[in-house]
Formats: structure tokens, sequence, C-alpha cells
């Protein structure tokens, strides 16, 4: 659905819920016609990427952090991204840092639509961790968002 | 990213480096509807209201804590005060019985504690409440989850002084009974003014009479968070930097507790009840309040100054927390239970924290004089006193106050008993040695102070 096609559903929904179905459906469609026009023409491009970000955001995903730290060795990278993609865990940021002299890297992960729970994916990462000396934590972002943010 | 790496990476250190948890999640049930003459019948009602609301707290803490990678120390549920429950007088027998009953459904749900064994006798004692009080010594030393806490004053009613030099005796007695655990009942059984209806804290949490069917509470913990916030500041930094520094760490922590708590009841379908935002410590070391009083800058917790060190701590504590939470409710503030607090254990074995600075340090900070281990041989006449005292800062302050101690049987000052678990270990401290047996045996209640005549 693009983002024309979304913001008439909501409008039509508003609409609905305020008048039910008083409303004749030719009227209805002409009126979310002429708003919807009337707000994408008094939008820029960039404005209308940040619209469609944000209602991403308020639609379908899920996300969770997952930080690895320890000491630097060859492919943890590798390893980690490899059993995220394999449990279709989309990698929405990426942040990497030495912290204290020890390796940080940080991920922003989707987690809506893994293939494996998130124990699952602690498990498969503790053997990562395990191999590699390092340890990852998995936390959904919640935590970070309460702590942080007003 | 959304968040700075320093944001993930400080709630990472947090909880893995420096002790923050949550120390409770406790569910409230109300047993009201559970009466029945027959005392079995009651305890078998209300195991079966335990295990309709209760069943599942341990798997639904542990999945919200895999969740946040946040730990959750102990899984509880507090009960109404069952001295309102059980509708007559029973035989210490069947007492026993009945508790043996709920502290196996304790056992069986896999929880922790669970309070309620619990009586409301601030301004007087039915025959029922009687028998009840002088069943607790039994029914702690029959049990292993079971918690009991008796309320003896409150501001609006004054101090029942019949029940305060009753709990002396029982205190007494639970420690006989339990003299070969180093007097552990003791541990499970708190004197309480102006006790709270909605504490998630052991041993004194009970569900109210006001509360509804079942409720979930949750308590923090986190003073090695703060310590190490202190310990950062510069130590020539003023008290203004020193607040703020406190402040901002507990608006994080209430705000975790926060989070965890509200998921944790939305997992067991039950409604969020309050957040209790004392600061609890546990007997890991960099786990103290102690040691925060000492990072502020005084050599050992006890000198002069812990109490206006203290105060200050409690103070922005609660004005943190209390930003960070919708409904703040229970104790709210910092816990000195000596045994529990590594730093505030040693002190005390080492004469530097005395029982009379402990006294003093409560009235600026919840709760009590709680797990002070003192001398066997101490009379119950005395232990009543300490308590009229400490119960006395309640009613006058309009706050909580209460009273855990232990005197072990057989054990003489500098010797050192260990309770294992979040109860630790502590050295016997003096108590004053002349007596107060005339002033509390004189009978009756003191009246209610003039702060309470507010309408």
């Amino acid at each position: 659905m693009d983002i024309q096609e979304r913001i008439e559903k909501n409008i039509s929904q508003v609409i609905r819920e305020e008048l039910g179905d008083s409303i004749h459906p030719d009227k209805l469609n002409s009126i979310i016609k002429n708003i919807t026009e009337k707000l994408t023409f008094c939008l820029t491009p960039d404005e209308l990427v940040l619209l469609r970000i944000k209602m991403d955001e308020k639609t379908q995903r899920e996300l969770a952090v997952l930080s690895v730290i320890g000491q630097d060795s060859v492919g943890i990278v590798a390893e980690v991204t490899k059993v995220l993609a394999e449990s279709r865990a989309n990698i929405e940021g990426m942040n990497q840092a030495i912290v204290s002299g020890y390796f940080a890297l940080i991920l922003t992960i989707d987690i809506s639509g893994m293939t494996v729970s998130l124990d699952e994916l602690q498990s498969m990462m503790d053997k990562i961790a395990e191999k590699k000396n390092l340890r990852i934590f998995i936390q959904h972002e919640n935590i970070f968002k309460s702590m942080n943010r007003i | 990213m959304k968040y700075e790496v320093s944001e993930i990476l400080e709630t990472i250190k947090m909880n893995a480096l420096e002790n923050l948890d949550v120390r409770t999640v406790t569910l409230g049930i109300s047993t009201l509807d559970c009466s029945d003459p027959d005392i079995i019948k009651c305890a078998k009602n209300i195991r079966e209201k335990i295990l309709k609301y209760g069943a599942n707290i341990v798997p639904a803490a542990e999945k919200i804590a895999r969740r946040y990678g946040v730990k959750i120390v102990n899984k509880r549920v507090s009960l109404t005060p069952l001295s309102l429950v059980f509708s007559r007088s029973y035989s210490v027998d069947e007492y026993v019985e009945a508790a043996k009953i709920i502290d196996k459904t304790a056992s069986d749900i896999g929880i922790d504690f669970i309070g309620g064994y619990s009586a409301l006798v601030h301004k007087g004692i039915t025959p029922g409440e009687e028998r009840f009080l002088e069943s607790i010594p039994y029914v702690l030393s029959a049990t292993e989850k079971l918690c009991s806490s008796v309320n003896v004053a409150t501001t609006k009613a004054g101090i029942n002084m019949d029940a305060v030099l009753k709990m002396g005796f029982i205190v007494k007695h639970t420690a006989e009974l339990t003299a070969d655990r180093q007097a552990i009942g003791c541990a499970k059984l708190v004197v309480f003014a102006n006790i709270p209806e909605d504490n998630p804290f052991m041993a004194g949490a009970l569900h109210g009479e006001g509360e509804g069917d079942c409720v979930l509470n949750v308590g923090v913990s986190g003073p090695g968070v703060v310590y190490r916030a202190v310990k950062a500041l510069p130590v020539d930094g003023d008290f203004d930097i020193l607040c703020e520094t406190i402040k901002k760490t507990a608006f994080k922590i209430t705000r975790m507790g926060e989070l965890v708590g509200r998921e944790v009841a939305r997992e067991l379908n039950v409604p969020f009840g309050i957040l209790d935002l004392s600061l609890a410590p546990t007997p890991a070391i960099g786990d103290s309040v102690a040691d925060i009083l000492e990072a502020m800058g005084l050599e050992s917790c006890g000198t002069h100054g812990t109490t206006a060190a203290l105060a200050l701590l409690n103070d922005a504590v609660k004005k943190g927390g209390a930003f960070a939470s919708s409904y703040v409710g229970g104790l709210s503030g910092a816990f000195i239970p000596v045994s529990e607090d590594s730093t505030m254990a040693r002190r005390a074995g080492e004469g530097k924290l005395t029982f009379d600075k402990l006294e003093a340090m409560t009235s600026v900070c919840s709760v009590g004089l709680d797990m002070i281990a003192i001398p066997g041989d101490t009379s119950a006449e005395t232990i009543a006193a300490i308590i009229a005292d400490e119960i006395s800062i309640g009613v006058i302050n309009s706050k909580t106050t209460a009273v855990r101690l232990l005197p072990v049987p057989g054990a003489k000052e500098g010797d050192e008993i260990s309770l294992g678990g979040l109860l630790g270990k502590a050295k016997i401290i003096p108590v004053h040695k002349d007596s107060p047996s005339t002033f509390v045996r004189r009978g009756g209640r003191i009246p209610a102070p003039i702060q309470s005549l507010k309408n």
C-alpha cells in the first residue's frame, strides 16, 4: 500500500467513525480525494519520506537492540549477521565502537518478521558468544526508550 | 540509530555490572472471598485462589526478564491479612495446619515468599486476633516461605501498647522456636506503624482491604547503580550535583522497574498496581546503601553526618522516582536492613554503626530497624520498648516505620550469624541493658498525636 492509499484509508476511517453511515459513499470518496491531494501537494519530497518512516514505525516494526561486547577478533560481524539473516531479523541500524579498550558492536534489529523467538535468537547468540569469548545481549527496545526518553 | 551508543552501553553496564535488577514482582491477591468457618477449608480456598491468579507468575516474570535482559530476583505473592480471613479463633495446631497449606502452595508455584500472615491491631485486639498473634511463632517455625506482619500503630489511632508488649514476647518466642536456624523465623516477622496496603517487599507485604481482587506490584533495587554514579562524581562536587546525579539515576531505575512491572502484569492479565521505588540493597558486594553514603564522603556509615547523607539520598531517590512512575506506592524510600547490606553489616560489626544511630536513620528513610541481630538474652520487654521507640517515629512523622529484630538464642555481642540468600549475615550488636519494663507494662494505648487531627 503506498503512502497516498494509506492516508486515504486513515482519513476514511476517521470520517466513518465520526459520521457513521450518514454520509453518502460518493460524497465520502470525493472529500477523501480532496483532502489527500491537498495534503500531498503541501508536503515537500523530504517531508513525504519522513511521513512514510513515521507511518512505518507505527504500523509494522518491532525493534530490539543487539549488543556485542568483548575482545575484537576476525569474523564477529560475519557470524552475528549470518544468524540474523537466517532468522529473518532485519538490521535497521549498526554502530561499532571501541569502549575502554573493548570492542562494542550495536545493532538495531527488526524482530517483527523473525522466524525464531527472541529466546531462540538469544540462545544462538550465546553459542557465538561462548566460541568467541564475547558477551551478546538482546534487549527489546522498550527498555532503552523507557530509561532514556520521556 | 534511534539510541546513542552511550545510552545502550549505560543500560547494559547497569544490568550486567552494577546489579540493577527488579527486586520483586509481587502479586497481591484478595482472599476475603475465601473465608470459611472450617479453617482448613478456608486455607484450601486460598490455595485455589492463589493458583487461579498466580500459577504462572514465575514463567511470566522470567519471560519478561529475558525480553529486556533484566533480572527479576524474587517472585512473590501477598494476601489479605489472614486474621481477617480466618473468621474465628482456632487452636494453634489448626493455624499451623492452614499455614502449611498456604506455604506449600507458594512452593508449588515456585515463588520465593508469600506474605499476609498478618493482623491489624493498631487500636485493639479481638479474641480471635489474640489467638492468631499467639500462633505466629509456631507458624513461622513450621513454614518456609510464609511471612508475617503486625500493625500495632497508626498516626490516626495512636499506639496500641498492649500489642507492642505482646509483639515483644512473640518476637522472642519466634526466635526460640527457630533457635536451631539462627532465629530465621524472626526474619519473616515485621512489626509496623502505618503499614502500607500495597507494599511488594517482604516480610511486610500484604494485600490491603481497599485493594481489588488481584494486582501486580513491583519493587526495584539499584543501590549499585546509584553508588557508581555517586562514586564517579568529583569529591569536591557540591550538593547540587550530588542530588541531581541521584535523581537522574533514580529516574532511570524507576522507569525500568515500571516497564517490567507493567509487562509482567499484562502477561498475567491482571492490573498493574504500584511501583515501590525503594532502594533495596542485597548482600552482593557493590549493592549497598551504606556504600552510597560512604561514597558521598563519610569515612564510615554510622559516623556523624550519616543521617543527613541518608536524608539527602532518600529525598533525591523519591524526587527522581516519582516523576518516572505513574503510581508510586508501598514503602518507597531507602532501606537499611543491616544483614542484607554487606557494608552496613560490616560497620555494625565494627561498632561504628550503633543501634541508636540506626534508629536515628530510620526517621529519614523507609522503613525501620531492619534485620538487626541482637543478643539472645535481650528481654521481651526491651524488644517491646525498641518497637515502641521505632513505632513512635512513624506515628509522629506520619510515615511507615517497622521493626524486624533477631534476638538469636545463645548468641552474644560480636557473634556472627549467617541467614543465607538475600537475608545475608551480620554480627550481634548490643542494645541498652537498663530495663524499660515498668514503662512498657503500663498497658493501654498511647493516644493519636495532635498531627492526626487534620479534619
